[in-house]
């Protein structure tokens, strides 16, 4: 598929969160845009405008509640939790904002996660998280724990995971709102690495215009709607 | 399967301060169940090789009550039971027999005294078929003179032997005297060696010749005041005894201890079935508790995998994997504390041989996996059923 071919397909997209108390709230309602594939888009909005909900459910980890979505002409609304789960482990990574690293496990050992349900050796788990950590300047901090690490090289850790598996399709959730402006730059600029040298298609939830500013695509959410997209 | 196994291993040991008490407590239940099992296995091979294994379930003592001997009549009444396979009577004290060549052994005391004897036609005695026999030998009743029972040996003698008499007719032998048997005798008490033989030895002889019903006389005595009966089968006893006591005679079971051990053995393997049920039952809610509280504390852990890939049966398999890990370090501690119980058991009473089967080990290794993984269960649903994106956000 072409670059700037429709990657990714979402028509309208309604998701509602439903509390104990039953109240209902629409976190995104009708939503419907296409996103080319090896770009960086931007998915712009303040807190709570749907951009986190977007993200999850390109991720498979959230059914919507009305709409389709497709990614590369695989629709995930009609996909069981194992092929959700299969779909994401292939074609898919995920940075969060608190990076999410598990802090039992080293640096390592956390980005050689992702490898584990592909059924991937060990020794070759060790081989490629180490090769992928020092490639982001990480080679001496393969071993230390995240309480070991700064934020920035958390974060840094946390997109080593993400990409370690080759996806075609990055989600990054708020990816640089722990980070000070330098690490923020850094994670844009490994961002912007991942689009031109691996051709992924990155999909970053963002408050932060610096950020939004560097994307190929930005589209702006506003309580639930997409308002703008350029 | 390999990463899986490595991964929960790995849970399993961040964990390990959590899941011990569960793991000592299938252990526990583990060498307690394997101790009592090579227990009773060893007190039924015990009891099976002793009493058991001599029929002693199936028969019982008879003794007459307040009467010194049986009556004929009683002892056929006895033998006409229903369910009675056969008899034969307790024959104990001083006495000579004279032993023929054959290896027979004829007793020649413990018959009625006072009204038909067995018929002795012995060569030095023709016509002779009333004798009493003081202890030191044999005593014509025609005659009244004593005889030395010495002087049957070596000659051929015919003992008539009145197997049933009345009833079924006498048992003939003709055999040459090769000795006198006389219990509690020394060896020189007849200026001879003696032949010694055992009491059963007589007693087989008086089975081999057939039921001893004493004499023709229905009231006269049998001569003996034990008998023991012989049931078909070892359920039959109480109800023959119950008819025996109905006739006032007084049935002893031989299988009362052994009914009484076993009773025993019965108790204990309930009692450790109860306490190993127990045990197993706490360490199992144990593990659950400590897997569903680890299923709490690791609800972001999860979240994050199944984030990254993980399929939620990947999960679930991660807990039941983890507790069939704690399940393997239960039986090889609960096998190990198991051989220590036999082994000091085995330095205090070396008699004592409690051995670890094969057999047990397999059962009781199968029903603690099938508590550790019924302990898993819920926990492992639970898991599989943690919604990422309501913890990611949480987070």
């Amino acid at each position: 598929m072409a670059p700037g071919h429709p990657y990714v397909r979402i028509a309208d997209l309604t998701v509602v969160y439903r509390s104990g108390a039953g109240h209902e709230v629409e976190a995104v309602q009708s939503v419907t845009m296409d996103l080319p594939r090896g770009r960086f888009v931007a998915l712009a909005g303040p807190s709570g405008s749907g951009k986190s909900s977007m993200l999850y459910v390109l991720a498979g980890l959230l059914r919507p509640t009305r709409g389709t979505v497709s990614v590369d002409n695989n629709d995930l609304t009609s996909m069981s939790a194992d092929q959700l789960a299969r779909y994401r482990c292939a074609n898919v990574g995920f940075i969060f904002q608190s990076f999410q690293l598990l802090p039992h496990l080293s640096a390592w050992e956390n980005v050689a996660l992702p490898m584990i349900p592909l059924g991937v050796t060990a020794s070759q788990r060790r081989t490629r998280a180490c090769k992928q950590l020092s490639s982001i300047g990480l080679g001496a901090r393969i071993t230390h724990k995240p309480g070991e690490l700064s934020a920035g090289e958390q974060q840094r850790v946390a997109i080593a995971r993400a990409v370690i598996n080759s996806p075609t399709l990055v989600l990054a959730d708020e990816p640089t709102g722990n980070l000070d402006a330098a690490n923020a730059a850094l994670v844009a600029d490994e961002m912007e690495r991942l689009v031109r040298d691996l051709g992924a298609t990155v999909v970053c939830a963002t408050h932060d215009e610096r950020v939004a500013s560097r994307a190929q695509v930005v589209a702006r959410m506003d309580h639930g709607r997409l308002v703008e997209q350029s | 399967m390999q990463d899986l196994i490595g991964f929960s291993w790995t849970e399993l040991q961040r964990q390990w301060r959590r899941v011990l008490p569960g793991v000592i407590g299938v252990a526990a239940g583990v060498a307690i169940l394997l101790t009592v099992l090579a227990g009773s296995t060893w007190l039924g091979a015990v009891t099976g090789q002793g009493i058991l294994s001599q029929r002693a379930l199936s028969q019982m003592t008879v003794t007459p009550g307040s009467e010194p001997t049986f009556t004929n009549a009683q002892v056929q009444w006895m033998l006409s039971l229903p369910k009675v396979d056969g008899g034969y009577p307790i024959v104990m004290g001083a006495f000579p027999a004279a032993i023929g060549d054959d290896g027979s052994v004829f007793q020649m005391l413990n018959l009625p005294a006072a009204v038909d004897r067995p018929a002795l036609a012995a060569g030095s005695w023709p016509g002779e078929n009333q004798v009493v026999l003081p202890d030191s030998g044999l005593m014509s009743r025609k005659t009244g003179s004593t005889i030395d029972s010495r002087a049957l040996v070596g000659t051929t003698v015919t003992l008539t032997i009145p197997i049933a008499q009345g009833i079924q007719g006498s048992k003939t032998h003709v055999v040459t005297v090769a000795g006198v048997y006389h219990v509690d005798a020394s060896p020189d008490s007849f200026g001879m060696p003696a032949v010694y033989s055992t009491l059963s030895t007589l007693e087989g002889i008086l089975i081999e010749q057939g039921v001893w019903a004493g004499t023709a006389d229905p009231n006269g005595s049998a001569g003996f005041g034990q008998f023991v009966i012989d049931a078909a089968k070892p359920a039959d006893v109480a109800g023959i005894a119950q008819q025996l006591e109905g006739k006032g005679l007084r049935p002893q079971f031989v299988e009362q201890s052994v009914h009484g051990l076993s009773s025993r053995i019965g108790q204990i393997q309930a009692a450790g079935g109860v306490l190993v049920v127990l045990i197993v039952l706490f360490a199992s809610l144990s593990i659950s508790n400590v897997l569903v509280q680890a299923v709490r504390q690791r609800r972001k852990e999860i979240a994050v995998l199944l984030a990254v890939g993980f399929t939620p049966r990947w999960i679930g398999a991660s807990l039941m994997a983890e507790a069939a890990l704690a399940w393997v370090a239960s039986l090889v501690i609960g096998l190990l504390a198991a051989e220590a119980v036999a082994f000091a058991v085995f330095l205090l009473q070396p008699s004592v041989g409690l051995r670890i089967d094969t057999i047990s080990v397999l059962l009781v290794g199968i029903g603690a996996l099938v508590f550790c993984l019924g302990a898993a269960w819920i926990p492992s649903r639970h898991a599989m059923r943690v919604d990422p994106v309501e913890v990611l956000r949480e987070a």
